[in-house]
């Protein structure tokens, strides 16, 4: 008895050493957004709003945001879009090789991003491709169809494909049934493709270092350059509205379909 | 119920006497495999026609193909006198009923049910009354707004069959519509729906490879082998008159004998079997390998009419099921021979080991080519 009680307390104990350690050196940046000192420091000294105000300011901080969010956006757009027809295809045998091919469009995933990055620079040298701007989306949608794929192949091999049929029998054009029943009964899995994939891209460094220029560099890469400059606690401000967006989309999603139901995808 | 089984107007206009659904020469074939081979088949208005064979026999590919949902090689299919070869799936107006049924989990049965309205254009307010009245129809008015998931495997059938119905297909096809339900809630719904499907008056194809359901549902059954129509008949007949040993064997028992054409006179031919001579009626050259065959209710015990086949076997095992007895009889076990014999009711003294003689006349004797 007494042997159970402990061996509930060790796990206990564990538990919640192991969140702390996950969580918070994420809430320690916080507070530290709303000191009045030039440092980064915690605890914190008063309180002001100065940093956040600062994020106006900081030359180029805002351009990246914006840059990130477009990138993000438009490649996880894409890769949901391609990602889904492959995705389709392959569950349903519509290729030879479809295991294979599988395995060779999430291989990004397991690939280190430096090798990722270096060979789309090589490829875009190549073809000539010098825009970062179009370099970053292409770059970018190899980065987000893995993650797409992996979800979506996931909730369609669930799916029954007689319902598309069922729908074309009952006046829906192919992709008009694919719209109507296949869409939304995998919801789950697109949005939390979609998700996966919109913060892989928008925090990537490894592949977006080899491919931004001075006027174009995205989020993550620029938030490294000014903490080269001037460490001070603009940074800490900045991740706090990231962390603040992170929490308000997924309250979004859970009412949308539910995390229960998207994490089990 | 009248407004929902009566023909579109486009649907009478073009019927012709030739049939409602005529399949004419089709072929598929998947990469080398043939699985419809210049199958032809005409259905009349109103009719139940049962596509029976066994797996990969190409029912459900003929099926699939009189959906739109797969586009044939070669042939032509028309549809109250439209060829509807060409045409894409949703614009057949051909109703399917899935294997499992196929409903949609994130709708409530009224919203599966007038999915096809909405998809057609019909606007909310015209699709409720004609939802309401499928509803009706198949008694699952009080079920609307549940989601489908919940629903048992007959109600949820039902609901297929609605969702089918409400947008008046000019043919329905059924993918074998009761593999999904268990033994005896089967045979209610077969009995409900072909008489729902009668009441509505629309012609009807059901897929299936169990026999009993086909002999039960249907007015005519075509059984099929390796893409291609064996018998197309009425119950009756593919059980009294098969044309083939497969269309034996596929539906019903039968005691079965190999052996060997030993006299031929006046359409009459006497086969020399392991359990002796059998006559029967049938035009062999003598010689011919051939196979007779008689269905188990066709014999009795004894000495039978004058004139009938009287052979003597040895009863092997004894098989009460309810309403009748059913004997196996102990054939040499190389080759395909079998016995069975099922009587009304058992007579006193036999039991398994028992040797009991057989009768059974010459007109109810059937021989194939071997």
């Amino acid at each position: 008895m007494t042997m159970d009680r402990l061996g509930t307390g060790i796990a206990w104990t564990a538990l919640i050493l192991v969140i702390a350690f996950l969580l918070l050196p994420i809430v320690v940046v916080i507070p530290v957004s709303f000191t009045e000192s030039t440092v980064f420091r915690f605890p914190p000294e008063g309180f002001s709003l100065q940093w956040y105000g600062r994020i106006r300011n900081v030359d180029g901080l805002l351009g990246a945001l914006w840059l990130s969010a477009q990138i993000a956006a438009l490649s996880t757009a894409t890769s949901l879009l391609l990602g889904t027809l492959c995705a389709i295809a392959l569950v349903r045998g519509l290729v030879p090789g479809a295991a294979a091919i599988t395995t060779f469009m999430v291989s990004p995933l397991m690939l280190p991003g430096l090798v990722l990055g270096i060979a789309l620079l090589q490829t875009m040298r190549e073809v000539g491709l010098r825009d970062a701007w179009w370099s970053l989306y292409l770059a970018h949608v190899v980065i987000t169809l893995p993650f797409v794929m992996r979800t979506v192949l996931a909730s369609l091999s669930l799916f029954d494909f007689a319902m598309v049929d069922a729908a074309r029998t009952l006046g829906c054009s192919y992709p008009k049934a694919l719209w109507r029943v296949l869409v939304p009964n995998i919801l789950p899995g697109f949005i939390s493709g979609a998700l996966f994939a919109f913060i892989a891209s928008f925090d990537n460094y490894p592949v977006s270092m080899f491919l931004v220029d001075v006027r174009t560099k995205t989020l993550p890469i620029q938030l490294l350059n000014y903490l080269e400059i001037s460490p001070d606690p603009t940074l800490a401000a900045v991740s706090t509205v990231l962390i603040g967006l992170t929490v308000i989309v997924l309250i979004l999603c859970d009412r949308l379909v539910g995390l229960r139901r998207m994490a089990s995808i | 119920m009248t407004a929902l089984g009566a023909p579109a107007p486009a649907a009478q206009a073009g019927a012709s006497s030739a049939g409602h659904l005529v399949v004419t020469g089709t072929s598929k074939r998947f990469g080398a495999a043939v699985v419809l081979e210049d199958l032809s088949l005409s259905v009349a208005k109103g009719e139940f026609v049962s596509l029976l064979g066994p797996s990969g026999c190409g029912k459900t590919t003929l099926l699939r193909c009189i959906a739109g949902l797969l586009r044939p090689d070669a042939g032509r299919i028309t549809v109250a006198g439209q060829d509807i070869t060409a045409l894409p799936a949703h614009r057949r107006n051909v109703g399917v009923v899935f294997q499992n049924y196929a409903l949609f989990p994130h709708l409530t049965v009224a919203e599966n049910i007038g999915f096809g309205l909405r998809a057609q254009g019909v606007s909310r307010a015209e699709a409720a009354p004609r939802v309401a009245e499928a509803l009706a129809l198949v008694r699952m008015g009080e079920h609307a707004d549940k989601p489908v998931t919940s629903l048992s495997g007959g109600q949820q059938q039902r609901v297929a069959v609605a969702r089918a119905l409400v947008v008046r297909p000019s043919l329905l096809l059924l993918d074998e519509p009761f593999s999904a339900l268990d033994r005896k809630l089967r045979e209610t719904m077969q009995v409900e729906l072909k008489h729902l499907l009668r009441e509505v008056g629309i012609t009807a194809i059901f897929v299936t490879h169990d026999q009993e359901e086909a002999l039960v549902v249907s007015d005519r059954i075509a059984v099929m082998n390796s893409g291609r129509i064996e018998q197309l008949a009425d119950p009756a007949t593919l059980y009294g008159r098969p044309v083939s040993l497969y269309v034996l064997d596929f539906v019903g028992q039968s005691t079965r004998l190999a052996g060997r054409i030993v006299a031929v006179e006046d359409g009459v031919v006497t086969v020399e079997t392991s359990l002796g001579p059998v006559r029967a009626p049938g035009r062999f050259a003598p010689g011919s390998r051939v196979a007779v065959a008689v269905r188990p209710e066709a014999v009795t015990l004894g000495e039978g009419v004058a004139g009938a086949n009287r052979v003597s076997a040895r009863v092997s095992e004894i098989s009460f099921l309810g309403s009748r007895t059913q004997l196996h009889l102990d054939l040499p076990a190389e080759g395909e021979d079998r016995g069975v014999v099922e009587l009304p009711r058992l007579p006193e003294g036999v039991q398994p080991g028992s040797r009991v003689t057989l009768a059974f006349r010459e007109a109810d004797t059937m021989v194939f080519p071997a």
